[in-house]
């Protein structure tokens, strides 16, 4: 059997305040192989970040679901919850009732809180059935390219550079400097600019 | 080729000089016209003023008789023709509107006719085709060629020609043997509908397109519409008189240009202008 | 631009071009093809006999063909490397076999007819793309500004050459067409930017403000010239930049709020029709020079270089970066960074930030020993493959081939081809799961049994 914990965000009223959070904590708390559902007002500041990690130890959780924000915004900080709980951090579904949810449906909390319910049953599913994941390891040349001589592939190089890294500066034309050698004064100083 | 004909009010009453060139240069270079029967007016320019429905609809109903003779239409009057491209452009691309004209006119648009320019016609034309009609070129002629501003104006409706500089009236000349003036005025408005409740300004307007013309040494200019005619021609003397200038620029139709060159009599055409055509070609 | 040149950690390929990269995060592979430079590099001194004796004259791209170079030639002064090229396309020697001066007065012997490209390969861990922009073809969308046939309404590009010492003209702002000194300039800013009915939809950005560093410019070398600005809006946030703008206008420079209609030529003047819409006018100004702001559009190349390379670009051409607000300089290709306008058009301010933004990035890549990949990548089963080979058609980012693999079947050994995922590359974006048809390719963390059980909850 595995240990489900389901956790939801209000993200201030971004999400509590168009989604009935008690009542897909009810809903949700239905679930198979969900032991436990907790909310916080903002999963993703340190508090939250701490309920979560006491919620995982506490309930002895292997598999955890939270419904916050997009994923392209926490998923990173909420799979070091689980890496800091002891878990792969990999067992990690997140749902975005926000983005997906309750900014679009602002003008119909009902459809909202029930679409919050449906997403969150399919990530209780779906999380049931992950596996932990090892990421690979993989070396580096240390040595970097810069395509384009103008002053952006200049500065750039230079910064790489001066750090000890060796730079390849490539330009497609005779002279690097490019537009920028073109010009004469360079606002809003007027210092020249070659 | 075979097009149905759409003259429009205009080239059967105050430009009948246009018809009557169109269809005889046409002639000439194998163009087969049949004047569609039941056509309406395009109710350019009041009808679009009012109702953009009655201003779709009136030339969608001359168009549509255009397809059931199973041919695309040909409407020479710039406003006629960007009346009825734009009824073209609403049905192929709206059917909302599409459904509401077909209601109006009682019939359907199978969108199979296309609207089409006397440019876009004269350009379907190879190019040695018409330097053989040409009998009596307009050796050192030197023309202006007037677009005026609704024959490529919107340029994603009216996709005749660049909207901003168009060239196709100049190959044209260049093909008569004539000399096509570069100058910057070959889109500027003449003021054309607005003629009657602002006359100072559309005088103003004439008056600058003709000096443009006049300093960019043109001997004579070419027209593809009506008004833009009506407004250079007729009006050169109110002109002249309101700015004290001597303008004696002859204005002509492109096709009676064509007419001219490829010795048709043109006699007739060029007795209905104010100001006298004198096309002085040099030996 | 010559510390980069001086640096011991920088080498630097002029005339070169990237052909083709291979590998992924930290493990690229470049092809970079160097040009034929026909000057020993080695042996020249760049002392620059061989340029006054040329005896071809071409237009300089570097000037923006306002002014001439020879067929060998350096494109300015301070060029780095400050060592002659020979335009193959233009030299008559290594066009007709003729000529030959340049080899006679070398006085180091380093011009070499017979040069050939080379092609060389890098192995490197990052990339920063830096190709910068060029500036739109305005003749093809403005028939009302004369489409180029009026050889005194210029870009700001040239204007830059025209005001700058080393310039064609040294300097003096004087007419393209006849070398007057004009006493009238006018600028139109936002040609074609700011224009999605011909021209391109977007704000160049860095107009406004050079602008009105060229007005300031004109009224700074010619105090009785006239200065006309038109624009749309004044758009000019950044530090000390509105005090710029200010400056302008102390400095003379006239602000007209409207468009320019039409420029016409009317004897040896242009005629430049607008609307004053602060006061509901038409105006018209008798000008000598027309400066036009043109839009900012990628390099040339851009489009094809991002291809070699292998990362997205949107419908401009200009390179996407992973996310508008929080990653700026990252591409959606891990390894590959972002600097300059080949992002978007910007000013040099925001330029040299976002390429030290880059910098930093690519330091912080190459600081690390190795590389944690994610882990979640697709697989293959290697039972249920089939070698049909879709997957390494579909993959964007070119991490499936196909290799061979031995079984023994019923006792007897067989070779045969399955999909192979190369976890370096492969960005995990599941294309190659929904292309496979015996569903032999998976996706970590979006098998399809992971999917499968979402539907069957969703379907409850």
């Amino acid at each position: 059997m595995k240990r489900i914990g389901v956790f939801l965000c209000h993200c201030g009223t971004n999400i509590g305040g168009v989604v009935d959070i008690a009542k897909v904590a009810e809903e949700v708390a239905k679930l198979p192989n969900v032991v436990t559902v907790q909310e916080n007002k903002y999963s993703c500041s340190e508090p939250g970040q701490e309920s979560i990690l006491k919620g995982i130890k506490e309930h002895n959780l292997d598999r955890v679901v939270i419904a916050a924000c997009s994923p392209r915004m926490h998923e990173n900080t909420f799979r070091g919850v689980l890496e800091r709980a002891g878990l792969n951090p990999y067992l990690l579904e997140m749902v975005n009732v926000r983005e997906h949810n309750s900014w679009v449906h602002a003008n119909e909390p009902e459809k909202a809180t029930q679409k919050s319910i449906d997403l969150i049953r399919k990530a209780v599913f779906k999380v049931a059935k992950l596996e932990p994941l090892q990421p690979s390891k993989i070396g580096i040349t240390k040595k970097a390219l810069v395509i384009g001589g103008g002053i952006a592939g200049i500065q750039a190089a230079l910064d790489i550079a001066d750090a000890g890294h060796q730079v390849i500066l490539v330009e497609r034309e005779a002279t690097i400097g490019g537009k920028m050698a073109m010009l004469d004064k360079t606002f809003p100083t007027l210092d020249c600019s070659a | 080729m075979k097009l149905a004909y759409y003259p429009g009010c205009s080239l059967h009453s105050s430009s009948k000089g246009y018809s009557d060139s169109f269809v005889a240069v046409c002639k000439k270079l194998g163009i087969e016209l049949e004047e569609i029967p039941d056509w309406v007016c395009c109710g350019a320019s009041s009808a679009h003023s009012v109702s953009h429905l009655l201003s779709l609809a009136l030339p969608a109903h001359t168009l549509v008789q255009a397809e059931k003779m199973g041919l695309d239409m040909v409407a020479p009057c710039a406003a006629c023709y960007q009346r009825a491209k734009f009824a073209e452009y609403e049905m192929l691309n709206n059917p909302e509107m599409k459904a509401k004209i077909e209601q109006v006119i009682e019939m359907e648009y199978k969108g199979k006719s296309r609207v089409l320019s006397v440019l876009e016609v004269l350009s379907m034309i190879e190019e040695d085709k018409i330097k053989a009609a040409v009998t009596r070129p307009l050796t050192g002629v030197k023309v202006a060629c007037y677009y005026g501003c609704v024959l490529v104006r919107p340029p994603h409706i009216c996709n005749v020609d660049d909207p901003e500089n168009p060239t196709k009236m100049d190959r044209i000349v260049a093909l008569l043997g004539g000399e096509p003036v570069d100058w910057p005025y070959k889109t500027e408005c003449c003021g054309a509908s607005h003629i009657f409740t602002m006359k100072d300004a559309c005088l103003k307007l004439g008056r600058d397109i003709l000096q443009v013309a006049k300093d960019a040494g043109a001997d004579i200019i070419a027209v593809a519409c009506p008004l833009c005619h009506v407004n250079l021609d007729m009006r050169q003397t109110q002109i002249n008189k309101k700015f004290g200038t001597s303008f004696n620029i002859p204005v002509v139709y492109i096709t009676e240009l064509m007419a001219d060159a490829m010795g048709i009599d043109t006699s007739d055409m060029f007795r209905r202008h104010f100001v006298p055509v004198e096309i002085k070609r040099q030996a | 631009m010559s510390a980069a040149a001086q640096h011991p950690n920088i080498t630097l390929y002029t005339l070169a071009q990237v052909e083709k990269v291979e590998g992924y995060i930290g493990n690229f592979e470049v092809t970079i093809r160097l040009k034929a430079r026909y000057v020993d590099m080695k042996k020249c001194t760049g002392c620059g006999i061989c340029e006054t004796k040329c005896p071809t004259k071409v237009v300089s791209e570097f000037d923006q063909g306002l002014g001439k170079r020879p067929a060998i030639y350096k494109p300015f002064p301070q060029a780095v490397p400050n060592k002659p090229v020979i335009d193959a396309a233009n030299c008559r020697k290594l066009k007709e076999g003729k000529c030959g001066v340049c080899a006679k007065v070398c006085p180091t012997g380093a011009i070499n007819y017979e040069d050939q490209d080379q092609i060389i390969t890098e192995k490197v861990g990052a990339i920063v793309m830096a190709t910068g922009f060029d500036l739109i073809d305005w003749t093809k969308y403005y028939g009302e500004y004369g489409g180029g046939k009026y050889p005194d309404v210029i870009t700001g590009l040239q204007f830059e050459r025209l005001v700058n010492a080393s310039g064609p003209t040294g300097g003096k702002i004087k007419r393209p067409s006849d070398g007057k000194v004009p006493e009238t300039v006018v600028f139109i800013k936002c040609v074609s930017s700011r224009d999605d009915t011909k021209g391109k939809a977007y704000c160049s950005r860095a107009c406004c403000m050079y602008t009105a560093k060229h007005a300031i410019q004109v009224k700074e070398k010619l105090p009785n010239c006239d200065v006309y600005v038109f624009y749309m809006d004044v758009r000019t946030p950044g530090k000390a930049y509105d005090e710029f703008f200010e400056r302008a206008k102390k400095a003379g420079a006239k602000y007209i709020r409207g468009r320019v209609s039409k420029i016409y030529q009317q004897g040896d003047k242009y005629i430049v029709k607008g609307e004053d819409t602060l006061v509901g006018q038409n105006v018209q100004v008798e000008a000598d020079l027309v400066v036009l702001a043109n839009a900012m559009v990628p390099d040339r190349d851009a489009i094809k270089t991002a291809q070699i390379v292998g990362f997205s670009y949107d419908k401009d051409g200009f390179y996407t970066e992973a996310h508008p607000k929080l990653q700026p300089v990252e591409t959606n290709t891990g390894g590959v960074f972002l600097a300059g306008c080949c992002q978007g058009p910007k000013d040099i301010p925001d330029t040299v930030a976002q390429a030290s933004a880059a910098a930093a990035k690519v330091i912080m890549l190459l600081s690390k020993d190795e590389l944690i990949a994610n882990p979640m990548i697709a697989f293959v089963n290697t039972e249920l493959c089939s070698g049909c080979g879709l997957c390494t058609k579909i993959c964007p980012y070119r991490a499936i081939t196909l290799e061979t693999i031995t079984e023994r079947v019923h006792g007897h050994e067989i070779k045969r081809d399955v999909a192979s995922v190369n976890s370096g590359l492969c960005q995990g974006c599941g294309a190659c799961t929904a292309e496979c048809r015996s569903g032999a390719i998976n996706l970590k963390g979006f098998t399809n049994s992971q999917i499968l059980a979402e539907v069957e909850a969703a379907c409850r």
